[in-house]
């Protein structure tokens, strides 16, 4: 896209340098105009990502209708001020009507191995809540992984740094955010949906004390990345607003409807002839349920727990005829947001969940893919699995 | 000596600035050890991408170099590619990478995947050229890139081409 805009200034730019080499006038207005363009064009990127998805569940006893949604529709606008300043921005459409803004971050790069960073950001936990585009993944859906434990696409607004260091083969990421909305007047965390209703994502969000998030990746052998995140703090509340600060019983009740969150992610990602391989374990200890779940009658457990493993491979790899890569995977996911509770609340089974995900997707083009796979779920309180197939279109540009 | 000066009004397609131009000069005295380089520019009208350049020693023409920029998911970088007389790749060099993702397309293990390609060789991404895991769009683009130079080497490298 970019490429023929260039090439026709780089034409004309060279049809200019051939004209009389002593008049400065035309040939130095000519190179004026292709520089500005080129540079502006330099400017401003532009990009994103989509997700259209169909949803069907069968082997059931009763009837169900499928379900059909343009889940993702994102948009990615990059404006470059300066040659170490960035603004990057990503606005999402989500079911054709809600609208979110899922980043706005200023980057500084002080040095390729010291960015500084500003606004709405992506927290470092995990592949995909970084990497969401649904070209890069195989499965229309997420891993639910990425859902119910980590809370994908889990953005907040904070600062801190990045940086590559590039004889370490790291890369790092530090950041102090606002956290979890817990609570609001009403509880905001819940054993079926974990801390995914928390999410503030810089829509008003509100702050009574800072958290912070790292990560560090690491890809120093050919083919494997590695990464390990932690994520630290307690969840925000509403409840602190307005009391007296020498009010030592409210400050006890507003407490109660706190939690503390430790979260530690592992995730690796590798590559070999055709073959690719990821994991991932992420681990959340949460602190203060059992106060939590008293004052705001709400079932958080006091440890969530979810992995995954999966295996796919390029059955046209070794296909020197066909570059369009065929991948066809499995997945193995378990995730459980009661792994612990806190007495006297008791473990509920149907928040164990396994799920095994397989199917295909057909790279038509770099950055677009046709998707199908079929989903067999079930929780630790039944014993049947339930059947979904999906289908979808992935694209990223 | 390098004469980047006034070379630097010729280039196409990509900026070749000062402080790339820095990196790269850094790299060519390495590659080329115990040589004095000269470059030259190499014009032609079906050069779009890039800047490219005749490395000689005085009259020994050691090889050629070509700067260009490439782009990421965010950003742009610059690369370097050093090529024999013949137009063979001996080395690639990212000069400058600016965004947080793709980075792992700096790693010599990686880049030395495309040592040894004779001009007029297509690398395919993903196939003959490892896939990255997170710096796919960096990794297709650099890999493009490259084929497009030694698309363009199949007509320079042998011949001269003074500007």
């Amino acid at each position: 896209m970019k490429r023929f805009y260039s090439m026709i200034l780089a034409a004309i730019f060279m049809a200019g340098t051939g004209l009389a080499q002593n008049s400065n006038g035309p040939q130095v207005e000519l190179k004026n105009a292709a520089q500005h363009l080129i540079e502006s064009e330099q400017k401003l990127t532009l990009g994103g990502y989509a997700q259209v998805d169909f949803n069907q569940p069968f082997g059931g006893e009763s009837r169900e209708n499928g379900m059909l949604d343009v889940h993702r529709m994102v948009m990615l606008l990059g404006y470059k001020f300066s040659d170490r300043v960035d603004f990057i921005t990503e606005i999402e459409y989500e079911h054709v009507k809600e609208v979110y803004v899922e980043q706005a971050f200023l980057n500084y790069r002080i040095k390729p191995f010291l960015n500084f960073r500003a606004g709405l950001m992506l927290i470092p936990m995990g592949i995909i809540n970084e990497f969401h585009e649904p070209s890069t993944f195989n499965g229309v859906e997420r891993p639910n992984v990425d859902s119910k434990i980590v809370p994908t696409t889990w953005r907040e607004i904070g600062f801190g740094f990045t940086g590559h260091v590039a004889p370490l083969h790291l890369k790092y990421q530090l950041y102090l955010l606002n956290g979890f909305n817990g609570y609001d007047g009403s509880p905001r965390l819940s054993g079926s949906n974990g801390l995914r209703k928390g999410r503030q994502k810089g829509a008003e969000s509100f702050i009574s004390s800072p958290n912070l998030a790292a990560k560090i990746d690491y890809n120093g052998i050919r083919g494997l990345n590695l990464g390990l995140a932690g994520y630290f703090g307690n969840t925000q509340s509403t409840a602190f607003d307005g009391i007296d600060k020498d009010d030592a019983a409210a400050e006890v009740t507003a407490d109660s409807t706190v939690i503390g969150v430790s979260m530690l992610g592992l995730d690796a990602r590798y590559g070999i002839k055709g073959f690719a391989l990821r994991g991932q374990y992420v681990m959340g200890m949460l602190s203060n349920t059992d106060q939590y779940n008293v004052a705001t009658g709400s079932d958080v457990g006091s440890k969530i727990l979810g992995y995954y493993m999966e295996l796919a491979y390029n059955v046209f790899h070794e296909v020197a005829q066909i570059n369009k890569p065929l991948n066809v995977f499995v997945r193995y996911e378990n995730y459980n947001t009661h792994n612990k509770v806190e007495a006297p609340l008791l473990a509920n089974d149907k928040y164990d969940r396994t799920e095994i995900t397989t199917g295909l997707g057909f790279e038509v083009a770099p950055g677009a893919v046709l998707k199908a796979d079929v989903q067999f779920m079930k929780t630790a309180a039944t014993d049947e699995y339930a059947k979904q197939f999906n289908a979808g279109v992935a694209i990223m540009f | 000596m390098l004469m980047m000066g006034l070379l630097l009004t010729f280039s196409v397609g990509a900026q070749t600035d000062a402080a790339v131009l820095r990196k790269a000069n850094k790299v060519l005295y390495r590659h080329f050890e115990g040589a004095t380089i000269q470059l030259f520019p190499v014009v032609a009208e079906k050069i779009q991408n890039g800047s490219y350049y005749q490395v000689k020693d005085g009259e020994r023409l050691l090889g050629y170099a070509v700067i260009d920029r490439a782009k990421g998911r965010y950003d742009y970088f610059d690369y370097l590619v050093i090529t024999s007389p013949m137009g063979e790749v001996s080395r690639v060099d990212v000069l400058i990478y600016r965004s947080m993702h793709g980075g792992e397309i700096t790693h010599r293990s990686w880049l030395k995947q495309f040592i040894g390609l004779q001009p007029g060789h297509v690398p395919i991404y993903s196939k003959e050229i490892d896939a990255i895991s997170g710096s796919t769009l960096s990794a297709r683009s650099i890999t493009a890139g490259i084929a497009e130079i030694l698309r363009q080497m199949k007509s320079i490298s042998g011949r001269e081409f003074l500007q």
